[in-house]
Parts: structure tokens; C-alpha cells; sequence
């Protein structure tokens, strides 16, 4: 299943031999440390460039992020998550966690941030 | 090997300066990515592993218009086809994951693909999205000498399916032979993921037994053109008389003799003048209509993509094609060409319609619109443009056309866009992203 989702989000990363690395998101009040980059790839949209990062967060979903050069603006554009499963971001506790609560390990079911919050 | 395929291939060896002289010493190599797009979308996302996956070009959901882009190939043992619509491959597997084509995605992986293939030679030529050639002639000669040659251009198509497959995660096919065209054949024996070796000897051999539309190039009409003639084998077309085969088709028919008998001239690494740009087109499949309005709004969409595209790579053109395909088994085209050379989509757009309401006037449809195609040829550089009466006295649409196209080159192709496609469809600036 894939949820279009087009929202704003805040990403830390790590900037290393001239490549950037997305190492945590941002999303509805949850942190998610990513703990995969399965793809990127790059595209022009007229004169500015749009770098699209395809994550996993530690469970089966996958979120593609994208940083554009017009404004250095971060956004989650899909989720592609198993069918049968409820839609990431409506799961409570699952994947993220919540901002704010520190890093006292794993919350429900999905075990996506596994470990300390960035 | 017969005299003729000989001289063929000495030709072609002749062609190339610094290339060796005698016949069937050219190494080429075939590149082909296995399912491409699909097997793309299977390493990004890893929960498509192992699942029939379908990758579709169409504007809207999967239930309606559209068509297979391509699909993997656990798509393909249900029955499911590249070019097959959508709502057939539902009907063959509806359990599919069905997705739509990301081609930037795909397109910033062929450059990479193609930055590794020219790690190991320059002269390559990138025959579609998910297809290479390599003349790997003078690495293989030079890693083997000629006795070894063979076996070092095999060797270099195995590395550079190793290459591809530890950079980027995906499969390969890959066929070594004398000429493109038998390169390209040998890349077919074996898939996905095969690496086959055809040598000038083995030639003969190899293609007389395979049925004739194994040749690039021989589709379904011309097959039903060499059934009639009783031609069924490669072998029985490489018997067939030259003469004959050139009455029945012409220039086509002394090439496809030579194909035959494994003879190809083209040259990898040289554009030549034949690849010229002859037309620019676009068309959209859809579920089936009759509603005019509806065909009339697509064809503006199309005129606007096509138009884009000739004002970017800097042609005109006058002479409007529109295909139409009918059901799902025929399709025709009408051709109208026009006083002046335009790029302007008003242009194109009335002359696409009024091949469209004369056709629709005559009744003759048995059955639904499915595919509407508009495209542009008899083309000239713009640059020998010639101001019309019509746009001097009124140059409205060539100054919103050209401030239009500053908006798209600067934030891209869907910043502006006429109020009528954004409704319905999402036309305007499609398939622009190459």
C-alpha cells in the first residue's frame, strides 16, 4: 500500500564524502531513526535540484524523503507500508516515537527506533 | 558463414577507423536491464520482493486507463505483458502491487548504467531506457589478442554485470556478438540475469533454426507477411531471394536479407545523420471514449507536451499526425499538413481536432477511443523561422508561450498549465522529464 503524504518534515543528517545521509525524521510529533537508505536518485524540476532518499525506519515500511533545492525544504512524500497493516502515522506507538520522551527504547509493536533518539 | 555475411561484416569493420579489418573481429556488447523498472522499485523497496509487481504509466488509479510499463517477473507467470492495459493486467493478477512509473527514477539510474559501461569503452550507444551497446573491440583484443578475443569481450560483459550489480542492485542480460544485431539476439537466449557469447562461426547455425520475428524489427504485421510467403525460420528468410524480398519491401527488404544472415552495418559509438530527429509525438491510452469534448481536451494536453518538447530541442514542424487505436486490436492515423511551420499548441491542437471531427463524422468507429496519439513531423530549425501575417498582427500566444516556458525551465513543468487539463488530467508537462 502506498499513502501520498506531501508533508513538511524535519530531517537530521550527516554530511560525509560529498554525499548527505539522512540519520533521523521528524514526522506528526514522532522521531524516526533511520536505520536503512534502500535507494536515492536525483532530478532536475526546472532550475532546482530534488534529491529523493527511499528509507526504512527500522520496520518493513519505507518512506521516501525528498530535500529540494528550491527553499531547503525536507518533505515525506509516500509511505509504502504491507498490506493488512494500518497506515503508518494512525499506528499508535509504532515506528517512532514520540518527541520529548526521551530514548527509553522501543515503543509498540514496530521497533523502528530501536536504540537511542537522535 | 556465406560470402555475402562476410562482406557485410567486412564493410562494417571497414566503417570504423582503427578497427581491425578482418570480418567478425568487432566485439559488441548487449546490455539489457532484466524487468528494469520494476526490479528498480524492487531494490528500493524491499516488501515488493518476490511479489508480482506492476509498473504502469497512466494518470490516475489502477482501475481504469493506462498501460504495463513493464512488470517482474513473477507478473509475467499470471500472464501479465509490457504494453498490456491496465485494466487487463488486473483482470490477469488481480493481487499485484500495482505502482506508477517514477522515470526520473529510472532515467538517474541509466545514467549511472551508462557511466559504468563507459568506464570500460567510449564507444557506446544507448538504445533505449534500459538498453546498451558497447563495441568493446580494442579492450578485447587488447586483453586477448585476437585468438582470445571472444573470450575477453565475455569477460568484460561478465564484469560489467558484476559492476551493475554491486553499484546499483540490479540484474543484467547481457549478449556478446560480431554486430549489434547479433549482440542484441545472443542477449535474448538467456534471461534475466544471463551472459551469452555468438561467434561469426557459430552464426548460421544459431539463427536458422529461430522463428523470423526474433529479428529486431520483425513485429506482428510483417510476420503475417512472411507466414503468407511460407517463411517461418531465419534460415528459410536467409534462402529467400534477395529480389524477392526487395520487391515485397522494398529498402527493408535487402536489410532484413542481410539480418538474416547475421549482418548488421550499424556502428556503436557514432551518431549518425539517419538519427536525426524525425518527429516529436506523444499519446495517452485510456479506458474508451467517444466523447469528443473529452478527445478534444486530451489532444490539447498532447499538443502542449509535443509542443514543448519541439520549442526546447528547437524545431518547427507542419505536418500534425493523429493515431487513433479503436478497442484494443485497431488503430490507424490521419495525417494534415499546414500552410506554415509552427510550435505554437493552438496550432497543432486545431489541426489534431479537425482530423479528429472529420474522422469522428464519419461514423466508423466500431468501438471506444483507447489511445490517442498526436505527433509532429516535417520539421525545420527554428531558427529558420518565418513570422506568419497572423502572429505579427498578433503575437498573444507566441509571447504567453515563450513566458510560459520560462516559468517550466525555471520550477519545472507542472508550475503553469491551462485551467482545462488540471481538472482531469495531469497532461500538461507529462512524459517532458528526458
Amino acid at each position: 500500500m502506498i499513502a501520498e503524504i506531501g508533508e513538511p518534515v524535519d530531517v537530521s543528517v550527516v554530511f560525509r564524502r560529498g554525499k548527505i545521509r539522512p540519520v533521523a525524521f521528524e514526522w506528526r510529533n514522532r522521531n524516526y531513526r533511520v536505520s536503512r537508505i534502500t535507494g536515492t536518485h536525483r532530478e532536475m524540476r526546472g532550475q532546482f535540484l530534488s534529491l529523493h532518499y527511499l528509507v526504512m525506519a527500522g520496520g518493513s515500511d519505507v518512506y521516501e524523503l525528498s530535500l529540494t533545492t528550491d527553499g531547503m525544504v525536507w518533505k515525506l512524500n509516500k509511505i509504502h507500508w504491507a498490506e493488512g497493516e494500518q497506515e503508518p502515522g494512525s499506528r499508535p506507538g509504532t515506528a517512532g516515537f514520540p518527541v520529548g520522551r526521551g530514548h527509553e527504547g522501543r515503543r509498540g509493536t514496530g521497533g523502528g527506533t530501536e536504540g537511542r533518539r537522535p | 558463414m556465406s560470402n555475402y555475411a562476410r562482406h557485410g561484416l567486412m564493410q562494417a569493420a571497414d566503417l570504423k577507423p582503427g578497427t581491425p579489418e578482418r570480418p567478425g573481429e568487432r566485439c559488441v556488447v548487449h546490455l539489457d536491464m532484466d524487468a528494469y523498472f520494476a526490479s528498480v522499485e524492487q531494490r528500493d523497496i524491499p516488501m515488493y520482493r518476490g511479489k508480482p509487481l506492476i509498473v504502469c504509466h497512466t494518470a490516475s488509479d489502477f482501475r481504469s486507463h493506462g498501460i504495463v510499463a513493464t512488470c517482474s517477473y513473477e507478473a509475467r507467470r499470471w500472464g501479465v505483458k509490457t504494453g498490456m492495459s491496465v485494466w487487463e493486467a488486473r483482470s490477469r493478477c488481480p493481487h499485484g502491487v500495482y505502482v506508477h512509473a517514477n522515470i526520473s527514477k529510472y532515467l538517474y539510474n541509466t545514467r549511472r548504467i551508462v557511466d559504468i559501461c563507459r568506464s570500460y569503452t567510449p564507444l557506446t550507444d544507448v538504445f533505449s531506457i534500459d538498453e546498451v551497446f558497447l563495441d568493446v573491440t580494442t579492450p578485447a583484443l587488447e586483453s586477448g589478442g585476437r585468438e582470445g578475443q571472444w573470450e575477453a569481450a565475455l569477460d568484460i560483459g561478465s564484469r560489467l554485470k558484476g559492476d551493475i550489480r554491486r553499484q546499483l542492485g540490479l540484474s543484467t542480460s547481457v549478449g556478446v556478438g560480431p554486430n549489434r544485431l547479433v549482440a542484441k539476439m545472443a542477449g535474448e537466449f538467456e534471461k534475466p540475469d544471463g551472459l551469452t557469447l555468438v561467434t561469426p562461426d557459430q552464426l548460421p547455425e544459431i539463427l536458422a533454426p529461430l522463428p523470423v520475428d526474433k529479428i529486431v524489427g520483425i513485429g506482428r504485421r510483417m510476420k503475417r507477411n512472411f507466414d503468407a510467403m511460407g517463411v517461418q525460420t531465419i534460415g528459410e528468410l536467409a534462402g529467400t531471394p534477395r529480389g524477392i524480398l526487395q520487391r515485397r519491401f522494398g529498402v527493408v527488404g535487402t536489410l532484413l536479407h542481410q539480418a538474416s544472415l547475421g549482418v548488421d552495418q550499424g556502428r556503436v559509438g557514432y551518431c549518425d545523420e539517419e538519427d536525426t530527429v524525425k518527429s516529436f509525438g506523444h499519446s495517452l491510452a485510456m479506458s474508451g471514449t467517444t466523447d469528443l469534448d473529452l478527445l478534444r481536451n486530451i489532444i490539447l494536453g498532447l499538443s502542449e507536451a509535443v509542443t514543448r518538447r519541439m520549442r526546447r530541442d528547437g524545431y518547427l514542424g507542419r505536418t500534425v499526425n493523429l493515431r487513433l487505436r479503436i478497442g484494443y486490436a485497431m488503430g490507424y492515423s490521419r495525417a494534415e499538413t499546414m500552410e506554415d511551420y509552427t510550435d505554437l499548441p493552438s496550432r497543432i491542437h486545431r489541426a489534431a481536432c479537425r482530423l479528429l471531427e472529420r474522422e469522428a463524422s464519419l461514423g466508423v468507429w466500431p468501438e471506444k477511443i483507447t489511445c490517442v496519439g498526436v505527433s509532429v513531423s516535417s520539421l525545420k530549425p527554428s531558427r529558420e523561422r518565418q513570422l506568419s501575417l497572423q502572429d505579427w498582427r498578433d503575437p498573444r500566444e507566441m509571447r504567453i508561450t515563450e513566458v510560459q516556458d520560462r516559468l517550466k525551465d525555471k520550477y519545472g513543468d507542472g508550475v503553469i498549465m491551462r485551467a482545462s487539463l488540471k481538472e482531469k488530467f495531469a497532461l500538461s508537462g507529462m512524459n517532458l522529464i528526458r
